[in-house]
């Protein structure tokens, strides 16, 4: 009796503790959130003011917000004193305190360049961030290693390219990715060789971020991702092809095209679909004549392909084959066509807009 | 040997029996918790590192279907629509299937979205009721949204019609009452690039009858007043949230929900589609994936995602919520029935010897172990048999064990999404735990109890779902 009426109360203690504690809690969380912001706003007035100060001759200066450097030979090195007074300050803050500051230094890092961008820089590592982030990438949890790396490419720390490109091996697939987003950031689309290298596997994750970078490189890109169509690993062939579509590298056309005929059916559907991105008439050529093969995946995906297209050759094609033997591959094509219709009917041709039945199986 | 003997002897065995069954379900229930507050940190942690603008615009993002069924939702189907032409993301088409509606969910669609018939004719791959027509819009900026009209087939049916029409390698099944979050696609499909076996993945299900909502975007979140809403909102947190999470990490996620999960089609359609006979069809689909890939052998994973986030309607009264909770246990009764063969199955791994067992012995069996419990209670009292002191106090401490759990999970819950920020909803949430376990929870038993009764009499239908309009946020002063 007496135990049971111990575990009683016991329990009855527990969730008057938590229910008490669920309100401390969100009671102290407003009122951290709330010192933060105020934090946040005065760190980013200060960064602000840091920045838009120009280096300082002998004479004054206007700096672009209005105020006006000192007018003494030694501006430049009243801004430096406020600098490192800041980094000083920051070094000695709380951990939170601390924390929100790094925040507001990598949130400018994100949106600025030039001069600016470069006193960011040396401003991160003045408060000691810089180094921090690397011991960091030895770190035992994932989470710190990610954001370690996350800061360091931000930052654009070309001394610390090596150890992200160990990081690239990491066995937490969010570290790697972390790591790729970083080297990337540093190094460029030139580094996308090395990177595909040393992943274990390219995910379709790390593809998406890969191929991001070569869109905005555009076909400059294409002399860097071309020599990957011969390595020997898949799943880099693989992302070549879909990099190849996305940046609609007309001239590789060719090439992506003898994959069609290839025994990997991943690369053969990634061949399909970069034909599909670039469009135009060669790839309407090979997809018609994947078209008549017999496998009813690739017609499928060259299906979908083909609506994605669109225009009267496309149709033609998806009206032969929606009379295919395949439910599947019938159902793709009439979907296609049934796309390309309603597409056409927006750009106000009629050529194809002539109601019709597709002929039942 | 008198009755009073029979049932003194079973009622000792019985006691033994409850113990047992208590201390597993904590067990099993606090070890989930544990593995879903382990991922929900690892998500909350990587969240800030992903950048969704990146897969949004790649010409490698998977382009999906949404498919939303609808009958007689006149009342929410344009605003729902419209949010659900502005999510973000890359390509999507949204097909509405107007499931034989008896009111003017059709007739609003067609005059707000400009919609004219198309011509074409479509061959099926999984048979359904009949379509009637298939619509498109003639305003380009709605040429995404295509409507079909059919005649009434049930849910499960309207999606397969969904299916037929789909144009993309994904689909999306959703209520067309329920609000996604802008970035609710972009997240829900992660799984699919990080583990190319993904074939299903769920989002998670919060409510918004309290949020104000303007344009389709939840601008205020709120408990609100009604205390059947601030309960199943302690519900939906500890099932929608952590025990999904919990028996996703385990890799026994056994059901995704109806309102927002999304499925690789072709996976879909080797299976046949979803069962048109079943209410349960969210469930019973993700079920038989699981079963048909176990038994092919084929390396697979159904995965749940914490950060895409539906926002759906809760039954707003008793009598609503009595008609949800009734189909939902019948729809899982008719599941377990027909899949019986996973339950402790070494075949099927984690899905038949933990996820199926648990569901059978704590869902189903659940409400008639509890009536046995009061049965038990009325005997032993009859008989002279209670101690009442120490009856209340195993009651009482049956009561706070299980609140403190629920506490556990609820705090957690806050203190890694946040969901209500304002001191005011925290202390409703907090009092609300407590009040779900005074009447709420035993009511719910005695539906679900009724429900397997009534399904094994035959009631198979859905029954009538109310809707009410989204709570309007107030405008915003120029």
């Amino acid at each position: 009796m007496t135990a049971i009426t111990i575990v009683f109360f016991g329990a009855f203690a527990l969730s008057v503790a938590l229910a008490t504690g669920m309100g401390v809690y969100r009671f102290r969380a407003i009122r951290h959130t709330r010192k933060m912001e105020l934090l946040r706003s005065g760190c980013i007035l200060i960064i602000s003011d840091f920045i838009s100060s120009p280096p300082a001759s002998i004479g004054s200066t206007h700096s672009h917000v209005g105020h006006s450097a000192p007018k003494t030979e030694y501006g430049s090195h009243i801004v430096e004193t406020r600098q490192s007074l800041f980094a000083h300050a920051a070094k000695g803050a709380e951990v939170s305190s601390r924390q929100e500051i790094k925040n507001v230094i990598l949130s400018l890092l994100r949106i600025l360049e030039g001069e600016a961008r470069t006193r960011l820089e040396e401003l991160y590592s003045a408060c000691g961030f810089a180094d921090e982030a690397i011991e960091r990438l030895a770190s035992r949890v994932w989470w710190e290693r990610a954001y370690a790396a996350a800061e360091l490419g931000t930052a654009r720390l070309e001394y610390s390219m090596n150890l992200l490109c160990d990081l690239l091996q990491d066995a937490t697939p969010a570290v790697s990715l972390q790591a790729m987003h970083a080297v990337l950031a540093i190094g460029g689309a030139q580094v996308i060789p090395r990177i595909v290298h040393l992943l274990p596997n390219i995910s379709a994750t790390e593809e998406i971020y890969l191929v991001d970078v070569c869109m905005e490189r555009g076909m400059e890109s294409s002399a860097i991702i071309f020599p990957l169509l011969e390595d020997e690993r898949d799943d880099v062939k693989r992302f070549a092809l879909n990099a190849l579509g996305a940046i609609h590298a007309y001239e590789e056309t060719p090439v992506i095209v003898r994959f069609l005929q290839s025994k990997n059916r991943t690369l053969v559907l990634a061949a399909i679909r970069s034909l599909g991105n670039m469009g135009g008439e060669e790839p309407l050529v090979a997809l018609e004549r994947m078209c008549a093969e017999p496998d009813f995946e690739h017609k499928i995906e060259a299906a979908f392909a083909l609506g994605g297209i669109g225009g009267a050759k496309s149709a033609q094609i998806l009206h032969r084959l929606a009379t295919d033997d395949d439910a599947g591959v019938r159902a793709a094509a009439a979907n296609a066509l049934a796309h390309i219709v309603r597409q056409e009917s927006y750009h106000g041709e009629n050529s194809l807009h002539t109601p019709g039945v597709i002929p039942q199986g | 040997m008198t009755f009073e003997h029979i049932f003194t002897s079973l009622n000792g065995v019985f006691a033994g029996f409850i113990a047992f069954y208590l201390v597993a379900l904590t067990a099993i229930t606090a070890i989930i918790t544990y593995a879903a507050a382990k991922t929900l940190q690892d998500d909350k942690k990587f969240e800030p590192l992903r950048d969704l603008n990146v897969v949004m615009r790649s010409p490698l993002c998977a382009p999906i279907t949404l498919i939303a069924p609808a009958f007689n939702e006149e009342k929410t189907i344009v605003e729902s629509v419209h949010s659900l032409l502005k999510l973000r993301y890359g390509r999507f088409e949204v097909i509405v299937v107007n499931d034989g509606s008896n009111d003017a969910t059709l007739r609003r669609l067609i005059e707000e979205f400009s919609l004219v018939r198309e011509t074409y004719n479509r061959e099926s791959i999984i048979p359904t009721k009949p379509v009637s027509a298939v619509y498109f819009s003639t305003q380009p900026h709605f040429r995404h949204l295509i409507v079909i009209d059919k005649e009434n087939g049930g849910k499960a049916d309207a999606l397969n019609s969904g299916i037929n029409y789909s144009r993309y390698p994904y689909f999306c099944a959703i209520d067309a009452d329920s609000l996604l979050e802008s970035d609710a696609l972009l997240r829900i499909m992660q799984p699919f690039y990080d583990d190319e076996t993904t074939v299903a993945t769920g989002g998670v299900l919060r409510l918004v009858n309290a949020c104000s909502v303007n344009r389709g975007h939840i601008t205020e979140v709120s408990m609100g007043r009604s205390l059947i809403v601030w309960m199943q909102t302690v519900e939906y947190i500890r099932s929608f949230q952590f025990a999904r999470c919990g028996w996703d990490a385990v890799k026994g996620l056994l059901v995704i929900s109806g309102a927002f999960g999304m499925f690789r089609k072709d996976v879909v359609l080797e299976i046949g589609g979803y069962r048109a006979d079943s209410v349960g069809e969210d469930i019973e689909i993700v079920v038989r994936l699981h079963r048909h890939l176990r038994e092919i052998k084929r390396p697979y994973r159904v995965s749940f995602v914490p950060s895409a986030i539906c926002w759906t309607q809760a039954p707003p009264t008793v009598r609503a919520l009595r008609r949800q909770r009734d189909r939902w246990q019948r729809g899982l009764f008719h599941t377990m029935l027909i899949h019986h063969k996973l339950i402790f199955n070494p075949t099927y791994g984690v899905i038949g010897m933990l996820a199926a067992p648990f569901v059978l012995f704590y869902e189903l069996c659940g409400p008639w172990i509890e009536f046995a419990g009061f049965l038990a209670f009325v005997g032993a009292t009859y008989y002279g048999l209670l101690n009442s002191d120490v009856f209340i106090l195993l009651l009482g401490t049956s009561i706070f064990l299980g609140v403190s759990l629920t506490l556990c999970i609820v705090g957690l819950e806050e203190a890694i999404y946040t969901q209500f920020t304002s001191m005011r909803d925290t202390l409703k949430l907090t009092a609300a735990v407590f009040l779900e376990t005074i009447g709420f929870r035993q009511m719910n038993s005695f539906w679900r109890g009724i429900a397997m009764i009534e399904y094994l009499f035959g009631k198979k239908t859905w029954g009538n779902v109310q809707r009410a309009r989204f709570k309007r946020s107030k405008p915003t002063p120029p």
